[in-house]
């Protein structure tokens, strides 16, 4: 609650300044913000303990003794940074689309400046607006990894301690439900607040170009220091670390957990995108279709890494396969977490071409041949961005690795987790940067066409 | 098409219609939008599945035909253009059942058609709207069909653009030897292309005939409201004339002392010292001549046609009167 009004804030203002102030290079500004995605929030969290934690940076160069950063006050800071980019990257692409005459037509009204932000600006961008702050909302319910590093307990981290120290699976499952529920019940008020607001596309006359004035200056001021503490933090102090302490050295085999971690979430990725294909071709606009779609974004984004984890290895005890405690386990629940994120970029790619494929098929191609050469061809953009998004999140993936990885299995995350769970954070700051750095060319990918993919989850409802 | 009807929901967007089209012939759909005219156009195609009825294409039934096989052409009223695609590739998309040798040769033949030859490997973003247009219709020509169906193919274009493109579609149309279909909600345009025109309201064919059947003997009021450019003057019936402030109109077979309705055009009121009086309130001047809107001591206004050269001022009273005894009575 507490991170979301934050990164409401946060979130809104950065996009209003990027947008809409007279700053230039607009471009680099809107990458330079969204780039902390790349940022696993359980990494973000690790630097900030390494610079204020106990004997951190600051205590080190200042001899300051900083308040102490573990706890709510630490865990709500970190969840913020990592997830003020879903509100960002939503409202600054609403920004973008709404058509400059709603804007120029409040202007010669004589409205002040505010009046039209409150009056047109942000009635328009309210949808986008609470889907970003449903996603960053649902994430926090669901995140493990940032908050069992700030040691603060949450759901998740009760989940998880139920299943791995006390081997309780009833009680883990008893609390499973409630964060299910606790994720379900969010998205259906959210969605019941903004109601469906499919109406309120209407016609557009092209990207908008609204006039911004003011000097940028401060503007970029401010949205340097915000990226400089969501991405700098982390970079500087993961490498200040590693390099300036000499008990920091690289563990052997790190090259192999990188390697594991690629590896299983390039073949996750992969399987889902061409799972997700059949669905997203299903006819546009179908009852069927649109509760899919729904269903999705339900699942998709209010079940946790940790239950997602939990209930793959509960399946898998009972099915006679063999692949319990092997890598292909691991590869199974990140099926299982992000299938329905798969489905949702799919489907935004699938939605578009329905008077397209008509037309093919009055051209007298059999539907399949018309999948095959209009449609397919014009989801793969959202495609290859679908899978650079699950490949992106299954490489940061934490709980459900733990819970399902063979023993002596390790990927970049459950390394960082090990570490820092025994208290060696500065073990951890090279797998850590590792992940930044292989984070970076998949988003990058996915920025071009972020805010399709990401898909806001209010609008199709 | 027979007793064909198609309901969504509660609406019945199209109710027991009966529509057939000659080979070679251009028939026009007009209506009031809402009235069944593109779904008319979509069940021929098969992108809609009627409730019931009967729809034969050539002969055969085409009812459980799916879309693909049916042969049909269609122009969007978007175009519809594969974006990814180049135009050549957009037109020879129905080309598949061609040999590949013979591809080539058709999609040359149907982009000459269109005076499109030179701009073959563009892609559709990069041509303007009346290209993308042609490029449309030169797609869903490209196989032959039996039956071409345009749905508003010229509501993206402006109205300059629209009457040029509109005699270039309807010669290649001719050219090509198809029947079509085509949906308008330009009721001009449904009167100048067409071979026959089919009115449409509430799902159901209001008048079916020639463009001068239309437009000199509507089949009531309603029809002669909607192809408009005239006004309705009421009368009496008496003798077998309807008596209007005008003067009469022959109105054989009515019933004495019946209220009735004449159709009266601008170009059927003369200016006649003998007329009624009334005032020029109103003046539309389209170069070629003069159409002035006279306010009756009725309170009526009527539209009469003067010759460019005629010009009277607003204020001015004149005295009206109907050229002809001869002109539609509506009961």
């Amino acid at each position: 609650m507490l991170v979301t009004i934050f990164v409401v804030v946060l979130g809104v203002s950065s996009a209003l300044l990027v947008e809409r102030s007279g700053l230039r290079h607009k471009s680099f500004w809107r990458i330079l913000m969204s780039l902390p995605l790349v940022v696993p929030p359980y990494v973000l969290a690790l630097s900030v303990i390494l610079v204020a934690g106990p004997r951190g940076l600051a205590e080190q160069a200042f001899s300051a003794t900083l308040p102490s950063p573990f706890g709510l006050w630490g865990s709500a800071f970190v969840l913020t940074m990592a997830t003020y980019p879903y509100v960002f990257l939503l409202t600054s692409a609403a920004l973008r689309s709404l058509d400059p005459s709603r804007e120029e037509a409040a202007k010669v009204s004589g409205r002040t400046a505010l009046s039209r932000f409150l009056l047109v600006i942000f009635p328009a961008i309210k949808p986008a607006v609470a889907g970003g702050a449903l996603l960053a909302a649902l994430y926090c319910i669901s995140d493990f990894g940032a908050v069992a590093v700030m040691r603060y307990n949450t759901l998740t981290v009760a989940v998880y301690e139920q299943i791995t120290a006390r081997y309780d699976r009833a009680g883990a499952a008893v609390l499973s439900l409630v964060l299910i529920a606790l994720g379900a019940t969010v998205t259906l008020t959210q969605s019941r607040l903004v109601g469906d607001r499919h109406a309120e596309e209407g016609v557009r006359r092209g990207d908008a170009n609204v006039q911004s004035r003011g000097s940028g200056f401060p503007a970029a001021g401010g949205l340097a220091f915000v990226g400089l503490v969501a991405l700098g933090l982390p970079l500087f102090s993961l490498a200040w670390w590693i390099f300036t302490q000499p008990g920091v050295r690289v563990e052997d085999g790190t090259g192999r957990f990188a390697l594991n971690a690629v590896v299983t979430s390039a073949i996750a990725a992969t399987i889902i995108v061409l799972v997700a294909i059949p669905p997203a071709l299903m006819a546009e606009g179908s009852r069927l279709r649109r509760l899919m779609v729904r269903g999705m974004i339900l699942i998709g984004y209010s079940v946790p890494g940790v239950v997602a984890g939990l209930a793959t290895a509960m399946i898998l005890l009972q099915l006679p396969l063999p692949l319990y405690a092997t890598a292909g386990a691991v590869v199974a629940a990140y099926l299982v977490r992000f299938l329905p994120q798969g489905l949702l970029a799919a489907e935004a790619g699938g939605g578009a071409p329905g008077p397209l494929t008509e037309a093919g098929l009055t051209l007298g191609r059999r539907p399949l041949a018309v999948a095959a050469r209009v449609t397919l061809p014009l989801m793969r953009p959202h495609l290859i961005a679908g899978w650079a998004l699950i490949f992106l999140s299954c490489l940061k993936e934490l709980p459900a690795t733990l819970l399902l990885r063979p023993p002596g299995f390790e990927t970049l995350a459950t390394r960082i987790w090990v570490h820092s769970s025994q208290g060696s954070f500065g073990r951890a700051a090279v797998p850590a940067l590792i992940l930044i750095l292989l984070a970076a060319p998949p988003l990058a990918l996915l920025l071009r066409r972020g805010n399709i993919v990401l898909g806001n989850p209010t609008k199709s409802s | 098409m027979t007793a064909v009807t198609k309901t969504f929901g509660d609406v019945a967007a199209v109710r027991d219609l009966d529509l057939t089209i000659m080979p070679g012939e251009v028939v026009t759909l007009i209506g009031p939008s809402g009235c069944g005219k593109t779904t008319t156009l979509r069940l021929v195609a098969g992108l809609e599945q009627p409730d019931s009825g009967e729809i034969r294409l050539g002969g055969n039934s085409a009812v459980r035909l799916p879309t693909e096989k049916r042969g049909v052409g269609f122009v969007f009223q978007d175009y519809a253009l594969f974006p990814h695609l180049t135009v050549r590739a957009n037109v020879g998309f129905g080309l598949h059942r061609l040999p590949r040798s013979q591809r080539r040769g058709v999609i040359d033949q149907t982009l000459r058609m269109v005076g499109l030859t030179n701009l073959g490997d563009k892609l559709p973003r990069e041509l303007s709207g009346g290209q993308q247009q042609r490029v449309a219709l030169a797609r869903a020509l490209a196989p032959r069909p039996g039956v071409l169906l345009l749905d508003e193919p010229f509501s993206n274009l402006d109205p300059e653009l629209r009457r040029h493109v509109r005699h270039e579609v309807l010669s290649i149309i001719r050219k090509s030897g198809s029947a079509a279909l085509w949906v308008t909600h330009d009721r001009d345009e449904g009167l100048i292309v067409a071979d026959r025109v089919v009115l449409m309201e509430n799902g159901s064919v209001r008048q079916a005939g020639s463009p001068s059947d239309l437009w000199n003997r509507p089949a009531d009021a309603w029809v002669a409201g909607f192809i408009g450019h005239g006004d309705l003057v009421a009368a009496r019936v008496s003798q077998g004339f309807a008596s209007t402030e005008l003067g009469p109109v022959a109105a054989p077979g009515l019933p004495e002392g019946s209220a009735v309705k004449v159709l009266v055009r601008p170009e059927d009121v003369i200016i006649d010292p003998k007329g009624a009086r009334g005032t020029v309130v109103r003046r539309h001047f389209s170069g070629s001549d003069n159409v002035y809107c006279v306010e009756l001591e009725s309170g009526g206004l009527l539209h009469c046609k003067q010759p460019s050269g005629v010009e009277i001022s607003r204020g001015t009273e004149v005295t009206v009167k109907l050229a002809s005894e001869a002109l539609p009575v509506f009961a």
